[in-house]
């Protein structure tokens, strides 16, 4: 029984099977590069739906390869019945041995495409590392900080620990940016240029209100107001860039404020 | 081709579509030997068309039209919402009026009818903003003086009261971008002049006209919208509307466009009066009865970040001069020089009169619709 069985397998892994699949695979692959190129283009185009566009790709590859592999199986190879419940089986008790690491990856990215934590063009914090999810595979996901690191993160951990996700699909989010001052000053005057800052930035997003929190701190030893602003940046990316343009014009002004006019 | 062939031509828009987007378009004339005709309006044509342009008393003039002129095509939204807010304002209650619209949609041409529509004992009053208020005295003595008043003021309150002692009036704010500012510090005289709107509504009739960025702006920063009670949100000419325009400014013993050109006109222009006249004049000069195919954005798609920032600034500003770019981006002399330059001559923006020392740059206005599009697309206006 197990002959046949082998005999089967053996004639219907034939050279004509295997080049029909390895086709197949081509096209496929062909396929998948063609929607990454136009998802790439239509991002470019219209910027302003870079993050949805991003978000569909992973989708998209795993339809693109489940229906490849089904066609490949039901369509070219068409095995018996029995082949198939032969090789489901050891398909079975190869997961089975193997569900480790790397199956436990793919699992785990499997999960995260119908239940996402993230998608591809989010801001996340996770595990001491902090940047704009780049790319989403099967097995893994890349992050790329501000440092201009490319950051791999196996998506294992993402099912175990917490993740922070700044803008959750949309190009703005919130940026916290602190500014200190040495006390006394005039802190209703400070924290209404800190706001006037936080508005005249050409990267702050102003449909969304600016904010700013006042608090008391001691630093070696002296008592500083800290000013919290809060405001939303137009695009991610620009986080930065946001941060510094606020806290110089807000020191500057501050500053400027506090001088004695001249006389 | 036009667009008209362009539609019976089906495989060649395909393969037009195909080019564009895998970035290899070229255009006609960079390679000798094509003998596609490429009839996109580019920057350049746009800019060529200011020299030597026709003079107001043209039929093709892109002027503002006076009080009671008979090429004016009706704008039924906007004079609505004067005649309602007009008659809630007769009966007692406290009103505003804003115009919004597009940049270039006619808001001053609609702005100059209004005292065309209400009743002619109504005396009425213009402001022509032309620069923003620095501070509260300088927006208070800029709004007082539309009602004679010599003496500076230097609070809301006593300003207010003075002014609510005059007899009724109507006022027509113009340029309404220019109660928009992002400048640190900027806010301050804007919100002396809306301060001083809201508290004399009872007595006078505001009615501020304001290009649509602007006034997004104005609402997401100082909750305008929620001091005016009518907001008439114009739109550029519907394919009806702009059929009338052209019908109204075609010469006599000449065939206007038949309907087929009217809708590729409509198409190109977005509706936009200005460049549909701009396109319409070009088509009867040159004797051609094809219309060009649109507009050739791939200038736009090549600015960096920096540039579509300030022309996002620029356009949600209305007018902005070099010393208030510099302010707002934060940037020396010679690059804002330089910027300015790049985009002056890439035919985006145009210098024109400011009431400061220096000129104010502002969208070239044929071409507004397309670049306006482009930045919100590209997420740098919202």
């Amino acid at each position: 029984m197990e002959e046949q069985t082998l005999t089967q397998l053996l004639t219907l892994l034939s050279f004509r099977h295997l080049v029909e699949a390895l086709v197949v695979v081509a096209l496929a692959a062909l396929l998948i590069r063609g929607v990454r190129f136009m998802l790439d283009t239509l991002a470019e185009r219209y910027p302003r739906a870079r993050l949805q566009l991003g978000q569909s790709y992973p989708a998209i590859r795993l339809l693109v390869w489940t229906a490849t592999v089904v066609f490949i199986v039901l369509v070219i190879v068409r095995p018996p019945d029995t082949v198939i419940f032969a090789m489901l089986g050891s398909l079975s008790l190869a997961l089975g041995l193997a569900a480790q690491d790397g199956i436990r990856n793919l699992i785990a990215g499997v999960v995260m495409i119908f239940n996402p934590p993230f998608r591809t063009g989010d801001m996340i914090q996770f595990g001491g590392h902090y940047g704009e999810v780049v790319r989403l595979d099967l097995s893994a996901t890349w992050l790329q900080t501000f440092d201009d690191n490319t950051v791999m993160i196996p998506n294992a951990e993402f099912l175990k620990g917490a993740v922070a996700n700044s803008n959750s699909g949309a190009l703005d989010e919130m940026v916290v940016i602190p500014v200190d001052l040495p006390w006394p000053c005039d802190i209703a005057e400070a924290r209404a240029i800190a706001a006037d800052a936080a508005r005249a930035s050409p990267y702050c997003y102003l449909k969304k209100p600016v904010a700013v929190a006042v608090s008391q701190r001691f630093e070696h030893g002296q008592c500083v107001v800290r000013l919290t602003i809060k405001a939303y940046v137009v695009d991610v990316r620009l986080e930065r860039v946001m941060a510094s343009d606020i806290t110089e014009r807000a020191l500057e002004a501050i500053e400027r404020a506090a001088r004695p006019a001249p006389v | 081709m036009s667009l008209v062939d362009r539609r019976k031509n089906p495989a060649g828009f395909l393969q037009r579509v195909v080019l564009r987007l895998t970035g290899r378009l070229r255009r006609a004339g960079d390679h000798g030997d094509s003998p596609a005709v490429d009839l996109r309006l580019e920057l350049a044509d746009i800019a060529l068309s200011r020299i030597g342009h026709a003079a107001p008393q043209s039929p093709y003039s892109r002027a503002a039209l006076p009080a009671g002129d008979p090429r004016f095509i009706a704008r039924d939204a906007a004079r609505g919402a004067v005649e309602h807010g007009f008659s809630m304002w007769q009966e007692g209650r406290p009103t505003l009026i804003a115009l919004t619209g597009p940049a270039g949609c006619g808001l001053t041409s609609i702005l100059n009818q209004v005292p065309t529509w209400l009743s002619e004992q109504m005396h009425v009053a213009r402001l022509d903003l032309d620069r923003r208020p620095d501070a509260t005295a300088d927006a208070l003595a800029l709004a007082t003086s539309v009602f004679g008043a010599q003496v500076p003021y230097d609070s809301i309150d006593t300003a207010a009261a003075q002014i609510n002692a005059l007899p009724p009036q109507v006022v027509l704010v113009d340029n309404g971008h220019f109660l928009y500012s992002r400048l640190m510090g900027g806010s301050e005289g804007v919100r002396a002049l809306h301060g001083l709107m809201v508290a004399t509504q009872g007595r006078h009739l505001w009615i501020v006209a304001c290009e649509t960025q602007a006034w997004r702006r104005q609402c997401d920063t100082a909750r305008t919208h929620r001091y005016f009670d009518d907001v008439a949100e114009l739109d550029y000419f519907s394919r009806d509307e702009l059929a009338a325009l052209i019908a109204a400014r075609t010469p006599a013993g000449h065939a206007g466009p038949d309907a087929q050109a009217i809708d590729a006109l409509h198409r190109i222009s977005r509706g936009h009066p200005a460049l549909a006249l701009f396109v319409a004049e070009r088509t009867l000069r040159d004797d051609t009865p094809a219309i060009p195919a649109p507009f050739d954005e791939a200038p736009l798609r090549e600015l960096e970040r920096t540039e579509l920032l300030t022309l996002a600034e620029i356009a949600a500003h209305g007018t902005l001069t070099a010393r208030e770019l510099r302010s707002i981006f934060r940037r020396d002399d010679a690059g804002t020089s330089i910027l300015l330059h790049h985009l002056r001559q890439s035919g985006l923006i145009v210098s024109g009169p400011h009431a400061g020392t220096e000129p104010g740059n502002r969208l070239e206005p044929l071409v507004a619709p397309m670049i306006i599009a482009h930045l919100v697309r590209a997420n740098y206006l919202y």
